[in-house]
């Protein structure tokens, strides 16, 4: 969806706000544009750029030259959180079983993900066996963040860029090794033939 | 000879099938209110469906309560809750706008379970709803829901979609068994199976797990027709 402050982002807010106004999904580039306050063409072009990167990303359509109807933002892939947390909130009280029908996820993940929901103090655990229900007490749009998940998740993205590293410089080892191989077989070509000359 | 194991899993019946080509026809009219319509007799997964899909992607999903009967209000403020709206207005009105800017906003399919339960006049607010922010509303009941919807003109006018769910069949039971337990069910015991349902998914679900409970008991994983037998009229008797 593009980050906080692009451009894109400030493009799609004037889009957004248009239609709250109008209460229509159509508008033109003109509409934009003034909204903007841009008055000079060279400037006009990156919001003609964006509205073409809309209507490639299936967010808006051009109905004709000129005119284009908004979508609606490009759907993100649901993880198995996504998921998992939106069932709770359809049914209020799941079940372990329940979720892993829904998400497809195991059952460990799906414990871990519920007693972080615990702690958070946004379901509640009813009774003390392992096919107990939980209980939606606190609810919420979105789902609380996990800051141990991010850590993590951090740290996995470090390594991989350490590991990265590391294949690319022995990659890079190799290669220099092979072509000095090369280069070596070939000097020994080169000798065998002066030889037989 | 190794325990039967019961793997939770969502099978896509015929009527799960049916259930996404009916969204996919939805999104081709976006741009302009209409309304979906899924019926049927109770425990054929209509309601659990939704969820799964609702679970999938970015959709509301509301249940109907009885006690919103006499006020629109608490209807209006538990579905601006849904839409991810923090704090709904006090009144009919403010709320109502805020509804429609939010999905005017982030136009995405809204699951109504239940709406028969509650007085005709909600349909109306239904298809104000879905007019105006260009939404499409699905409503989820049973058999009577039909009949309901088609009474007001302009609601059935906008009635895009409309999906009965019919009885679970032999195939799916099938299907459900295997994913379910990891062995396949015979063709005589799963026409057994079924045949005891009623085409009642929930009564399938529930025999199913019985019959991996009298199986495990056995010692074995083969299933016959006289294990389905036991374990299906154990399970009507409620053990």
């Amino acid at each position: 969806m593009g980050y906080e402050g692009s451009f894109t982002n400030t493009v799609r807010h004037h889009v957004l706000a248009h239609i709250r106004e109008t209460g229509s999904r159509e508008f033109t580039p003109k509409n934009i544009v003034d909204r903007l306050d841009i008055i000079r063409e060279k400037e006009k072009k990156p919001v003609y750029e964006r509205l073409c990167e809309f209507v490639r990303r299936g967010e808006a359509r051009r109905i004709e030259t000129g005119r284009y109807e908004y979508i609606g933002g490009p759907q993100r892939q649901a993880t198995k959180r996504d998921v998992i947390w939106r069932f709770i909130r359809a049914r209020r009280t799941v079940t372990v079983a329940d979720l892993q029908e829904v998400s497809g996820a195991s059952k460990d993940y799906i414990r871990k993900y519920l007693r972080l929901l615990v702690r958070r103090e946004v379901l509640r655990k009813n009774g003390k066996s392992k096919d107990c229900s939980w209980t939606l007490v606190k609810d919420a749009f979105r789902p609380p963040a996990d800051r141990e998940d991010a850590a993590y998740q951090k740290r996995m993205r470090k390594q991989r860029r350490l590991k990265k590293r590391e294949a690319e410089s022995a990659l890079d080892a190799a290669e220099i090794s092979a072509s000095s191989m090369l280069a070596a077989i070939e000097r020994a070509r080169t000798a065998l033939k002066e030889l037989e000359v | 000879m190794s325990k039967l194991q019961v793997t939770p899993t969502f099978v896509n019946t015929k009527n799960v099938r049916n259930f996404q080509v009916m969204m996919d026809a939805l999104a081709l009219g976006a741009g302009e209110g209409r309304l979906g319509l899924v019926y049927g007799r109770a425990g054929r997964g209509k309601t659990r469906t939704a969820q799964w899909y609702h679970a999938h992607n970015d959709c509301v999903f509301l249940r109907m309560a009885t006690v919103w009967r006499t006020s629109e209000l608490y209807f209006l403020q538990a579905l601006c809750k849904e839409c991810g709206i923090a704090a709904p207005a006090g009144r009919k009105g403010p709320a109502f706008a805020q509804v429609v800017d939010e999905l005017l906003t982030r136009p995405r399919p809204i699951f109504l379970d239940e709406i028969e339960k509650l007085p005709k006049f909600f349909l109306d607010l239904v298809r104000d709803i879905s007019d105006l922010s260009t939404a499409p509303v699905i409503l989820i009941g049973e058999d009577e829901l039909h009949s309901y919807m088609q009474q007001n003109r302009r609601v059935w006018s906008r009635t895009y979609q409309q999906l009965h769910f019919q009885p679970i069949e032999v195939a799916d039971a099938m299907v459900y068994f295997k994913e379910i337990a990891g062995v396949q069910l015979p063709v005589d015991a799963a026409k057994l199976l079924h045949q005891n349902s009623g085409g009642d998914f929930r009564i399938i679900r529930r025999d199913t797990l019985s019959i991996i409970h009298y199986a495990n008991a056995k010692g074995t994983d083969q299933i016959t027709v006289d294990l389905v037998q036991l374990a299906t009229k154990s399970g009507l008797t409620g053990r």
